[in-house]
């Protein structure tokens, strides 16, 4: 079930369409449900292009079909039949008519063709090694150069047979032995380049299941590079990549506690009778489960407890020796008697997080049932009722997919402890701005640069409650605003005594003659009430000033979670020009010769050692 | 061999839902009679969706001849006929 599903999708055709996949089922109504699904959407429509070395309608429809199901409406581009490489490099006007968003290039094992002998010499296998990866290559280039797009590729599966037996797995020309190199090359591409996507396509046929994965005759008569239920497969993960390149990532997992994270009822069989840890089959798998949540917290997604328990019970659980999760590995807490929906909502407000970004994890299907129901916006997976294979259900949904891992991903845990520490100190301080000067606040407030730029695009898709336009622009998009003459940029990161918060904020203005439009403007909750606006806004027209702007126009453009900013040009100075029907707002800020004086309990831009 | 009416029936009854679902024409009239290129929405994609649905409700599976045949087919009936077969045998 995900997210931003309307009510009146039934949750029994939503289930459908989560792990495990009905594929008779979508099979047979998917040209209905995205009829239905795109008919509840009124957005502008995502423009993803996919270019195919194979028959690439199935999957078309099904990564549409999921994107749909996610509430990102959608419309997509087909080359002609195995036409990829030509639509990229000798586009007949189509494509660039298109002005494709997102493109992913439906390659697999079918299109490595020319193998080489079994008894080639090294240098003509590695000349064919580097004659494919290059022509991959020359395609990523050729689109990297025309497009503003985040580009998503295949790498290749295993082949369905081996004329080598098990020494494909070791002979130099073995095909197996060659898909592996070619493979590292990709993983080595996609680790040094932003905005290249790479789709592990051998992972995906191999928990599939290569006997299942190849129908030949499907091969033959259709051009289908893998089976029709493959194809369900290859859709949905497709389109969880292309949800977590537009922004709409899961940053939050809510677990209930007995029979969920541990075996067993603390409150009637006590801190030793719960199981969890070695010494039995189900102990062990409870272990397991807290070590792959432990795992996800690493990578930055925070934990949450929601349970129907005493508070001193539910902390005590996590002073079991064997418990692989600590009380500090839990970002909010509710255990009490009230209903979960509540709490729940609680939590999102404990984090300043919306329920779209939020997973529920509960054994019980009732709990499910009624939080589902009551949260349409929460992902409420169904993990089975075999506690063993929780974590199966939970890595299958796709929900913690990620275009990239930034370095404050891997900090973020280690920043909401922070956080609380400040909130301590918030408690302790006599008034507001002797708190805001006892943090010893610094800003560097400078244009998006390189190093920047992963995390400013990462701000720019996720952030909803700060967000002027909610305008999304992709990593390319912005990667095309820092080059471009037309175009201003800026970005902040915070840091205070408790640490750095990273890059918080990110303005994107478009110039049109001596105006600056602003097109984005957006910063984390991490860092509200902090007057870290304020320094963005004195950076942004110091900027302007530089570049010879007299006046900067802003936009509010009202949006589902952003009420929090409809005032905020209004409170930070600018001038209304225009309030349409739909409350959304144009202002201006003249900029004269001297700056405005304000003070501001943040040191920007500090001269470094 | 004759195949009994039923049989017949209960086939055309099972295909027809199949090609509603699949072309998302819930309201479509399918008889025996009823051509494939009659219905614009019977694409050649279509198809392949039809064929595999029919393969997965009545268990059984098209050799690459019988694929063949079934996309020289134009009438319902002609499939109908063919699918009969199949499942009697």
């Amino acid at each position: 079930m995900d997210g931003n599903m309307d009510n009146n999708m039934d949750n029994n055709t939503n289930q459908r369409l989560s792990y495990p996949l009905d594929y008779p089922f979508i099979q047979r109504h998917q040209k209905k449900l995205r009829r239905e699904l795109k008919a509840r959407l009124s957005q502008p429509a995502l423009r993803v292009a996919v270019l195919g070395g194979s028959t690439t309608q199935e999957v078309s429809n099904y990564i549409e079909l999921f994107l749909l199901q996610a509430g990102v409406n959608v419309e997509i581009f087909e080359s002609d039949y195995n036409r990829f490489y030509e639509s990229a490099l000798f586009d007949d006007g189509a494509l660039k008519a298109f002005d494709p968003q997102i493109i992913y290039l439906h390659t697999s094992s079918v299109n490595v063709t020319g193998w080489p002998a079994v008894d080639s010499t090294q240098t003509s296998i590695d000349a064919f090694i580097g004659q494919l990866v290059h022509r991959f290559q020359s395609v990523w280039t050729a689109l990297t150069e025309k497009f503003n797009a985040s580009i998503i590729q295949n790498n290749f599966e295993l082949p369905g047979t081996r004329p080598l037996g098990n020494q494909d797995a070791i002979q130099a020309a073995g095909r197996s032995y060659i898909t592996r190199q070619i493979n590292q090359r990709f993983a080595e591409h996609a680790q040094n380049t932003s905005g290249f996507i790479l789709h592990d396509l051998n992972y995906l046929s191999a928990r599939f299941g290569l006997d299942r994965w190849y129908d030949p005759a499907q091969w033959y008569a259709y051009k289908f590079a893998m089976s029709r239920e493959a194809f369900i497969e290859v859709g949905y993960s497709v389109a969880a990549q292309i949800k977590a390149a537009v922004g709409l990532v899961k940053k939050v997992v809510i677990c209930d506690l007995d029979n969920t994270l541990w075996g067993g009822v603390i409150g009637d069989d006590g801190l030793d009778g719960i199981q969890v840890g070695a010494g039995n089959a189900t102990a062990e798998g409870f272990s397991d489960l807290q070590t792959y949540l432990k795992a996800l917290r690493e990578r930055g997604i925070l934990l949450a407890v929601c349970s129907k328990n005493e508070r001193q019970n539910a902390e005590d659980g996590f002073t079991h020796p064997d418990s692989v999760l600590k009380l500090d590995d839990f970002s909010a807490f509710q255990a009490n008697w009230n209903h979960k929906p509540g709490n729940i909502e609680q939590i999102a407000r404990d984090l300043n997080l919306g329920l779209g970004a939020m997973v529920f994890l509960d054994d019980n299907p009732a709990e499910r049932a009624i939080v589902a129901q009551n949260l349409p916006a929460l992902a409420v997976p169904d993990i089975g009722d075999d506690s063993t294979r929780y974590i199966h259900f939970l890595d299958r949904s796709g929900l913690f997919e990620q275009p990239s891992l930034s370095q404050d991903d891997l900090q973020r845990a280690s920043m909401y402890a922070q956080n609380q520490q400040r909130t301590e100190l918030k408690n302790a301080s006599q008034n507001y701005g002797d708190y805001l000067q006892s943090l010893q606040m610094t800003a560097t407030i400078e244009p998006v640069n390189s190093m920047a730029l992963p995390r400013a695009a990462q701000l720019i898709n996720k952030t909803n409650q700060f967000n002027l336009t909610g305008l999304r622009f992709t990593e390319q998009e912005v990667a095309g605003f820092m080059d471009s003459p037309d175009y201003l940029t800026l970005y902040g990161r915070l840091t205070d005594r408790f640490g750095d918060n990273g890059i918080v904020s990110v303005i994107v203005g478009e110039r049109q003659g001596s105006e600056l439009h602003i097109r984005c403007w957006v910063m984390s909750c991490r860092v509200f009430k902090r007057e870290m606006e304020a320094a963005m806004l004195s950076g942004l027209l110091s900027l302007a000033k530089e570049n010879g702007i007299d006046n900067v126009i802003g936009y509010y453009v009202p949006r589902e979670k952003n009420g929090l900013v409809k005032d905020f040009y209004q409170e930070s100075g600018f001038q209304l020009l225009h309030c349409s029907d739909d409350n959304s707002s144009q202002w201006q800020y003249s900029i004269g010769s001297e700056m405005p004086e304000r003070d501001i309990p943040i040191t920007i831009n500090p001269a470094t050692e | 061999m004759a195949i009994p009416a039923t049989v017949l029936a209960t086939v055309l009854a099972t295909t027809s839902e199949i090609i509603r679902d699949i072309l998302d024409e819930d309201s479509l009239e399918i008889t025996e009679q009823t051509q494939r290129s009659a219905l614009e929405s019977w694409d050649s994609m279509a198809q392949i969706q039809i064929i595999c649905a029919i393969e997965k409700d009545f268990a059984i599976k098209f050799s690459l001849d019988e694929l063949e045949q079934l996309n020289q087919m134009d009438s319902v009936g002609d499939v109908v006929s063919l699918v009969s077969v199949k499942t009697s045998a």
